[in-house]
């Protein structure tokens, strides 16, 4: 275990290097500079120059990149050239809006997805085994940006039939209110949670099907159990290591996937963000931005790693490459 | 825990996961052999399955119950949201907080060196305060200097104070701040610096005089100290400009999120007489039009400035909670020409363009609200003349002067238009297709502002460009040849010195009409329209100005009662 974890990390810091070079590079192909943003269309050339020059935009590419390494690894990603806040300050402040929407997006999708596939693995056949196929597919199919406004026109206070959820924005004073911040948060993680829940209710359900024609299912119902109950509670605890890296991906998938809704219902999160700054050409801090989140993003593949190992016992003392599929036993 | 009891049991279970029945004995059986079998079947076994009716009963009343607490729920919110408007009465107390809604965001604070007119938009009049004012019809008027002489031959200015005024920090504003703040900008070549032009010598005379010495006439002096260039900053505040803001005006900047919102505090020690109306104006902004539509229907946000579209427009107007009206401003969708590129440069093909564009039906694509426009100076500005018969729309006209500069169907002309996202696809579009029926293939490319920047603005490699110039007394644009339109006409030159120089105002406005003119029927550009902002705002709401508010919005005065 302690040979994988050590193995992963340094995988970890390889893909960060590699990373830090690509999106550098990436992002000095964009025409067009901060300081042209900044002096705005009344500016003479002049002016233009002069900002160039103190804000360092004169200098040559790879003194740049190895100033913005260097600062990183003294753990400073910088301050805006434009609202002259530190990087870390405002993405913290933002990630307080994008994260929790990404945690209760993911929490509904599992509270949706996984007992509703459950259910609909349990029903091989009959009506509700069809209508639960044809809504995760349609519900799987909705566009976000669609979902969304459907919601609002629903729920939206002051514009929905049942107005009871706010549509737009997120309190002033952020999670000082917990209630009205969470409030706020409700229907774009009902729109995110909606979409992906029917992802992972196919998902499980799949999963569990693949499941139902082992050999396991048919030794916990010779052991007495009904089918129905040996998917649930044998079924699903074999099935359990995969759906792990399933929600390890979404949440990572979730990170960009919550633009578009942050847009719809005027979130100020890091997606908006991210955009905001790659159009001001802010790069040193879209660089230190996308630095975190990738290191973020890998982080999370490291634990989703490790707890599909822990919860998979047969994975113990098995290479890091050698990911074995799961054996079939029979009875 | 015998292996018998085991056994026993599968031909049974197979039975019952076939039927899909539960059978009670079968159930007390299972209990019996829980014991032994806990442990292969792991944790969350337990529940589930046992009992039959008992259980049933209690599902079938949880699910009634919350089929009564949604339903209760539900009513009560719809019987709320009906008796509030009921409440809403024209007359009322004034609220401490309102919300306005707005659309382009400032990125920073700091407005000596971060352009755009959404800064302007926040501070000034609200926190920062210029020593000549300016009202809602764009002309001057008091400001910080409550009046001023001016010499015969138009060269010393002598502007007198108010008394005692002060910073919101406490410091007294005195003639010292005004002569600091006026020679900062020239010094440290701030935003607007170049709007101050032919200055000789400012100085204090006395702690409430300041005199200005001018070089030679420049009858846009006033004009330009009552914007940007004329902010009043105090001398002795150390603060971080990009984020807060110390000013004398009558509102404070409590807080800002960039490209969220920006809140203001009424100055409680404000030095004038009359102090803000509303402790607290929240100005939030709205990146999707969508969302501040909603934001507006719902209540969230009491004035919404700019309604984007003629569709919204109209979902506001049968609405008799909400006021819609529109207001004038200097937003002048300018397409430029490259007066300089290998096929513009020839007259010919820029006015067949003019004669090709449909303006009417463009403005009426758009709700019909915003205003014609011939040429480069707006209503609001002096010397505006309406100039929209030089290039009437004229489909023949247009296709015989390509004719004429050597396009025509065998040969046909390819333009390029590339302009900013921020202006929406459906121009691009509109003019793609009008310019089609004269046989000119428009290739239109809408990239993101700072790539326009890049390419049209700085590098001046482009045919046909499109930007919203909504900047006030901007037309020296017209008479520098180095300005991305790359127009040189030695007469506009001539004529736009002359406008400055002038000592009267009538004199200058009739050489900026001459010399607009003479733009105009160069067909330097064509002049798409002048955008009309539309406002709407909460029945409850007075005072909110109107014209010119996405470059200028005192709040002071706005009220608003529920």
């Amino acid at each position: 275990m302690l040979k994988f974890v050590v193995r992963r990390l340094a995988l970890f810091c390889v893909a960060l290097i590699v990373l830090s070079l690509l999106v550098f590079a990436c992002l000095r192909i964009l025409p067009g500079n901060v300081a042209a943003v900044m002096a705005g269309t009344n500016s003479t050339p002049e002016r233009i120059a002069a900002l160039s020059e103190q804000l360092g935009l004169n200098r040559s590419y790879p003194a740049q990149y190895f100033q913005w390494i260097g600062d990183l690894l003294h753990g400073n990603l910088g301050t805006s050239v434009l609202t002259g806040r530190s990087t870390m300050a405002e993405t913290w402040q933002r990630a307080q809006v994008t994260l929790p929407l990404i945690v209760l997006g993911l929490l509904l999708s599992l509270v949706i997805g996984i007992p509703l596939g459950v259910v609909a693995s349990s029903h091989r056949e009959g009506g509700l085994h069809s209508v639960l196929r044809y809504v995760s597919l349609t519900a799987g199919a909705v566009p976000a940006l669609w979902g969304g406004l459907l919601l609002i026109l629903v729920f939206g206070r002051g514009v929905g039939l049942i107005g009871i959820f706010p549509s737009q924005g997120f309190p002033e004073d952020g999670w000082s209110s917990p209630a009205s911040a969470l409030v706020s948060l409700a229907l774009p993680a009902l729109s995110v949670g909606i979409i992906s829940g029917a992802q992972m209710m196919r998902y499980t359900q799949s999963a569990l099907d693949g499941i139902a024609e082992s050999g396991y299912i048919t030794m916990a119902m010779a052991s007495g159990s009904t089918r129905a109950r040996a998917i649930r509670t044998t079924g699903l605890r074999i099935v359990l290591p995969d759906l792990i890296s399933v929600t390890g991906l979404s949440f990572a998938q979730m990170i960009t996937g919550v633009l578009v809704i942050e847009n719809l219902f005027s979130l100020p999160g890091l997606a908006s963000m991210l955009v905001t700054d790659v159009g001001n050409r802010d790069l040193i801090k879209v660089q230190s931005e996308l630095m975190l989140l990738a290191a973020f993003f890998l982080l999370i593949g490291l634990l989703t790693d490790i707890a599909h190992r822990v919860a998979d016992p047969r994975m113990r003392g098995v290479g890091a490459e050698s990911v074995a599929p799961a054996q079939e036993v029979s009875a | 825990m015998s292996n018998t009891t085991q056994g026993d049991v599968p031909e049974e279970a197979a039975q019952t996961a076939a039927s899909g029945s539960t059978d009670a004995s079968l159930a007390s059986q299972r209990k019996s052999s829980r014991t032994g079998r806990a442990r292969t079947s792991g944790p969350g076994s337990d529940g589930g399955q046992g009992g039959g009716n008992h259980n049933r009963g209690k599902w079938i009343a949880g699910i009634i119950i919350a089929v009564v607490v949604v339903v209760a729920v539900i009513l009560g919110v719809v019987w709320s949201r009906r008796t509030t408007p009921s409440e809403n009465g024209a007359s009322g107390t004034t609220q401490e907080t309102m919300t306005v809604g707005l659309k382009l965001a400032p990125t920073n604070m700091d407005i000596r060196n971060q352009s755009g007119s959404a800064l302007d938009q926040v501070l000034i009049d609200n926190i920062y305060e210029p020593l000549v004012g300016r009202n809602a019809e764009n002309k001057t008027t008091a400001g910080l200097a409550k009046s001023w002489d001016v010499s015969d031959d138009a060269t010393t200015y002598t502007f007198h104070l108010n008394e005692g005024m002060t910073f919101s920090n406490g410091d007294a504003l005195d003639s010292e701040d005004v002569v600091w703040s006026l020679n900062q900008l020239l010094e440290k070549k701030y935003a607007g610096y170049d709007l101050l032009r032919n200055i000789d010598s400012i100085a204090a005379q006395d702690a409430n005089t300041v005199v200005i010495k001018l070089t030679a006439p420049y009858s846009d002096l006033l004009w330009s100290l009552s914007g940007r260039p004329g902010l009043v900053f105090d001398k002795d505040a150390q603060y971080d400009a990009k984020t807060e803001a110390i000013g004398s005006g009558p509102y404070l900047l409590k807080s800002f999120r960039e490209n969220d919102s920006v809140t203001l505090e009424r100055n409680e020690n404000y030095w004038g007489t009359k102090k803000a109306t509303i402790k607290t104006i929240i100005l939030r902004y709205y990146a999707d039009d969508n969302a501040a539509l909603n934001a507006f229907k719902s209540g969230s946000i009491q004035v919404l400035a700019p309604v984007m579209n003629a569709k919204m427009t109209s979902s506001l107007t049968s609405d008799d909670r909400f006021v819609v009206g529109q207001g004038d401003g200097t937003d002048k969708y300018v397409l430029g020409m490259n007066n300089k590129g290998t096929v513009l440069s020839n007259i010919k093909v820029r006015q067949a363009i003019r004669y090709a564009i449909n303006h009417d039906e463009i403005i009426a694509s758009r709700g019909g609200v915003d205003a014609a426009l011939g040429g480069p100076i707006p209503s609001l500005d002096p010397g505006y003349e309406d100039l929209t018969d030089l290039y009437p729309h004229n489909v023949n006209k247009a296709k015989e002067l390509l004719k004429e500069a050597g396009y025509d169907d065998d040969n046909p002309l390819t333009l390029r238009l590339e302009y900013a996202n921020t202006y929406g696809t459906e121009f691009g579009e509109q003019l793609k297709s009008q310019l089609k029926e004269v046989g000119i293939d428009l290739q239109v490319k809408v990239v993101e502002f700072s790539t326009w920047l890049q390419d049209v603005y700085t590098n001046h490699d482009y045919d046909l460009s499109l930007v919203d110039h909504n900047e006030s007394h901007d037309f020296y644009q017209w008479a520098d040849p180095t300005y991305y339109y790359g127009y040189d006409s030695k007469e506009v030159q001539d004529l736009y010195a002359k406008s400055l120089a002038a000592t009267d105002e009538s004199q200058q406005e009739e050489y900026l009409k001459q010399a607009a003119r003479k733009v105009s029927e160069d067909a330097a550009a064509d002049w798409l329209l002048n955008y009309r902002v539309t406002t709407a705002y909460d029945k409850g709401v007075t005072g909110f100005p109107m014209n010119l508010n996405q470059s200028r919005l005192p709040l002071a005065s706005v009220d608003y009662k529920k």
